[in-house]
């Protein structure tokens, strides 16, 4: 609280910086309340740049990367500042004609092709591994929706020919490895069905329910070290036919079904401690139910750590599309190692939601974050967005409604956050209809967005105006999205209009 | 009589006496060692602290975060098996005895036993 008495002032901070140091464990939270002096509050519109799809600066900030419009190319950028020089007082001056050039601000690596001819990059797919600066991208053949039923898949999930995912060395653009998965489905959209920790990766085969998880080397292969699904153990798939019996008619569930279902057996039989009603109590909370567990898969994975998955099941209709609809589900914590099913809970619990209100930031914390990576706002490190949550619990009709709502946000999506100081919640109040940390693509308004300083409150630090007015165009029709800089005062707004080309403005501090 | 420590005040606290103070706080085994003290029963009470004896106050770091810890707990606490309640209390009772011949819920055991 300290800090509202304190002198907003740049060079005022300058100096408390000179002589106070921060406290402890709060060093980048001080250093962050520069960014409300350092803002960027000037915009070029329809800056001129190339028709290309400007995806996301990586979170060390060191690169841009964007897809060519035939979703082809892999083009990589590296954020550079305009400089220019006047020979006298600058700040009288419009700034040179230079400004309005993309390049100003950013310089073209390469440009490499990634997708052959009937294939198309995954526009939203990317995951960034920042100690090596390896980038992962994937490309897929057209999707199938009368996908046959093959051995091991599952009905009602689509199938696509070719998946295939590439990690790139971003310093220089080399492909230093792709694995693909055939006639397969992996949710790519926004990287949902993939999930980096260090340097493991998990992908979610929908198709086939099994779980992938691949190694990263510092060399750039990739390795794939456990397959999770039909069976759990390595040696399990050897184990079983070796000791199978000939003539058995049955097929077994697969290894990760059966840790489910004997979980829920254990968990049902030790509620009633009385012998007799023990039975029943297992036909009415188990066998009852006993098909539509079985029924139940996996939706989507990520890692809790390098041993643990946090894993959510559901049924067939809910697991491929992004709906955010309320059915029931169900949230598992699996030990690799083990390979038991450490806990599990319906995406009603309010035992769930309250270590999702406390410890959110655990489900994505990962050590190889950068510092503004571990600084991510949300309702467990910031006071002003716990009370927003509680709020809207409070008012909200109906509990367990309110607590499957927000558990849609479970499992956490990889990267999907920006980490700019700019969406912390401490120094900026915003609208979050209009913008927010989440990059996802949102409608248009007439107005500009605000960012509002929260020690101020009238104070507005500076705007993002979407752009210039097209005229007579259904402001409906377009459709904005906003990539900020992971740590400097820069950001991009992508305005997209049907039928019309892209205008991209840029925001920075003049 | 030698002059105890940098500061003036330790050594004029430790004029009067100092080689008996020396002594006393010696055999006290105090974790301040033979630092000078009016008293040398000062400070006797102080134990220095042994991990062994008390495992308890180990601090050490928990491999698994928080969240996995919470998760790991209260699966536990589930998975354990609860002990049966004995005959003569019903567990809707709240652990309380039934006062007359037949209580509410009660008489049902009641009538088992």
């Amino acid at each position: 609280m300290a800090r509202f008495f304190r002198s907003g002032n740049l060079a005022s901070r300058v100096f408390d910086r000179q002589l106070l140091s921060p406290r402890r464990g709060a060093a980048v939270n001080t250093i962050r309340q520069f960014y409300e002096n350092l803002v960027p509050s000037y915009t070029i519109y329809d800056i001129d740049c190339p028709d290309y799809s400007f995806r996301k600066f990586t979170d060390d900030g060191k690169y841009l990367v964007a897809f060519s419009r035939n979703h082809q190319d892999l083009i990589v950028y590296r954020p550079i500042w305009l400089t220019y020089s006047c020979n006298e007082d600058c700040d009288s001056h419009d700034l040179p004609a230079k400004t309005k050039k993309f390049d100003s601000f950013f310089k073209q690596l390469y440009s490499i092709p990634l997708a052959s001819s009937n294939e198309y990059i995954c526009k939203d797919f990317f995951l960034y591994m920042e100690c090596n600066q390896f980038g992962l991208f994937a490309t897929s053949t057209a999707q199938r929706n009368d996908s046959t039923a093959t051995d091991g898949a599952i009905h009602g999930v689509p199938s696509i020919e070719k998946i295939t995912f590439y990690l790139v060395r971003l310093e220089d653009g080399v492909i230093l490895d792709e694995k693909a998965f055939c006639n397969d489905f992996i949710n790519l959209s926004h990287s949902i069905g993939a999930y980096l920790y260090e340097d493991l990766l998990c992908i979610v085969s929908l198709r086939y329910q099994t779980v992938h998880i691949l190694q990263i080397r510092d060399s750039g292969n990739l390795v794939e070290v456990r397959r999770i699904g039909a069976f759990c153990r390595e040696d399990d798939e050897l184990f079983l036919h070796s000791h199978a019996q000939t003539g058995y008619g049955g097929s077994f569930l697969p290894g990760i079904k059966q840790r489910l279902l004997s979980y829920i057996f254990r968990k049902t039989w030790n509620e009633v401690p009385d012998q007799t009603l023990r039975v029943q109590h297992l036909k009415k909370k188990f066998y009852f139910h006993f098909q539509d567990y079985v029924d139940l898969i996996i939706w989507k994975v990520q890692f809790l750590d390098r041993h643990h998955l946090f894993i959510k099941f559901g049924s067939v209709d809910g697991g491929v599309s992004r709906s955010t609809d309320q059915n029931l589900a169900f949230f598992a914590v699996y030990n690799m190692e083990t390979t038991d099913i450490v806990s599990l809970y319906e995406n009603s619990s309010e035992e769930l939601y309250s270590l999702f209100e406390q410890f959110y930031d655990h489900f994505h914390a990962n050590p190889q974050d950068s510092s503004h990576g571990k600084f991510i706002s949300s309702h467990s490190n910031d006071v002003h967005a716990l009370d927003q949550l509680r709020t809207i619990k409070n008012k909200a009709s109906s509990s367990s409604q309110f607590v499957k709502k927000m558990m849609v946000s479970l499992p956490y999506t990889c990267q999907s956050q920006s980490p700019s100081p700019y969406f912390d919640l401490s120094l900026f109040r915003y609208d979050e209809k209009l913008i927010s940390a989440i990059d996802r693509h949102r409608h248009c308004t007439e107005h500009p967005i605000k960012f509002i300083s929260v020690r101020q409150p009238n104070v507005v630090k500076f705007k993002i105006k979407p752009g210039s007015d097209s005229g007579a165009s259904d402001s409906r029709a377009k459709r904005i999205s906003s990539l900020f800089h992971p740590f400097f005062p820069l950001a991009l707004s992508i305005q997209q209009t049907y039928m019309q080309p892209t205008v991209v403005n840029i925001h920075f501090r003049r | 009589m030698e002059e105890m420590g940098a500061s003036p005040e330790s050594g004029t606290a430790c004029r009067e006496g100092t080689n008996k103070e020396d002594g006393g706080r010696a055999e006290m085994g105090s974790p301040l060692g033979a630092w000078p003290s009016y008293n040398p029963h000062n400070f006797s009470q102080l134990v220095r602290a042994d991990p062994s004896a008390q495992p308890s106050v180990v601090i050490t770091t928990e491999a698994r975060n928080i969240l996995l810890r919470h998760f790991y707990r209260k699966s536990e606490e589930k998975l354990r098996p609860k002990r049966a309640a004995p005959d003569n209390l019903a567990p809707e009772n709240n652990n309380k005895q039934p006062r007359g011949p037949v209580g509410d819920v009660g008489g049902q055991s009641s009538t088992s036993s």
